[in-house]
């Protein structure tokens, strides 16, 4: 954690921008808010997946469990 | 030493005076790992100590086994944890690791919405009652839950925290830090889950 930030530019389309909207409004979030989240959750799965983890959906109820792929 | 830092107060139980601490907000994964060299020789001690007494094994205290240069380890660098440490007379007195990302609200109106989650919160063996029947600092657990808090409101959490706690911490985390208890998770171990809510926060963090 630092209290250095750095501001950029972010090109979105607009289908983008929509769901970052709505992610915010639904988290009661701010956009910068939701983007750090994303970059966190990000980092944190993809070095579980890289230290041969699997990230998997499981519905419970239906006792299903799906594998997702990450790139 | 870690930079982001600020005073706070903990009781000093051998006075009954307030005493100043150091809240470190950033701590590296070397600092945990010597707060555990310095740890764990006086939690093994306190465990020897109770089971010379004939304490049975279901009634020692339920975090004995917990190692924090591994916690550390697996935590380092990565910027969904951050880890908190609270230092008294130059010795770390509580250590916590939350966790930013990943963790949603579940009690209502806030459910679904975004919380700080105490992976692992502990006071020094020191100051355990569970160890020693002369714990030197008291408020220590309170401050850090309190850290907590505070990051939650900064993060735009609102104050929301959450955690699964052992059975033996549960009285702690209802009536000191003003949680509340929802049962048994069955994905969890069976831990009880506790929460903050947004609107207790503020009462909390006046302590």
């Amino acid at each position: 954690m630092s209290d250095d930030k750095k501001t950029m530019t972010l090109n979105l389309t607009d289908a983008e921008m929509r769901v970052l909207e709505d992610l915010a409004k639904k988290k009661d979030l701010t956009k910068t808010a939701v983007v750090r989240q994303a970059i966190r959750l990000y980092q944190m799965v993809d070095a579980r997946l890289a230290a041969g983890d699997k990230l998997v959906f499981e519905d419970e109820k239906a006792q299903k469990k799906v594998e997702l792929m990450v790139l | 030493m870690s930079q982001a830092q600020e005073a706070v107060e903990v009781i000093d139980r051998a006075t009954g005076n307030p005493v100043t601490a150091i809240l470190h907000k950033e701590l590296d994964e070397l600092e945990i790992i010597d707060v555990e060299i310095a740890w764990s020789p006086v939690r093994l001690q306190g465990l020897r100590d109770l089971r010379q007494k004939g304490i049975p094994a279901n009634k020692i205290p339920q975090h004995v086994h917990w190692n924090w240069a591994v916690k550390a380890i697996q935590s380092s660098g990565m910027l969904a944890f951050r880890s908190f440490g609270l230092e008294a007379a130059g010795a770390m007195q509580g250590l916590m690791i939350v966790c930013l990302t990943g963790k949603n609200a579940r009690l209502d109106p806030d459910k679904g919405k975004p919380l700080v989650y105490v992976d692992f919160i502990e006071t020094a063996p020191w100051n355990a009652k569970e160890f020693t029947s002369s714990p030197i600092y008291k408020g220590v657990g309170v401050r850090l839950m309190q850290a907590a808090a505070r990051t939650s409101i900064d993060e735009g959490f609102s104050g929301r925290v959450g955690l699964h706690g052992l059975a033996q911490a549960g009285p702690f985390y209802t009536n000191a830090c003003e949680m509340e208890g929802l049962g048994p998770d069955p994905s969890y171990g069976k831990l009880e889950y506790f929460e903050l809510a947004a609107a207790k926060a503020v009462e909390f963090l006046k302590k």
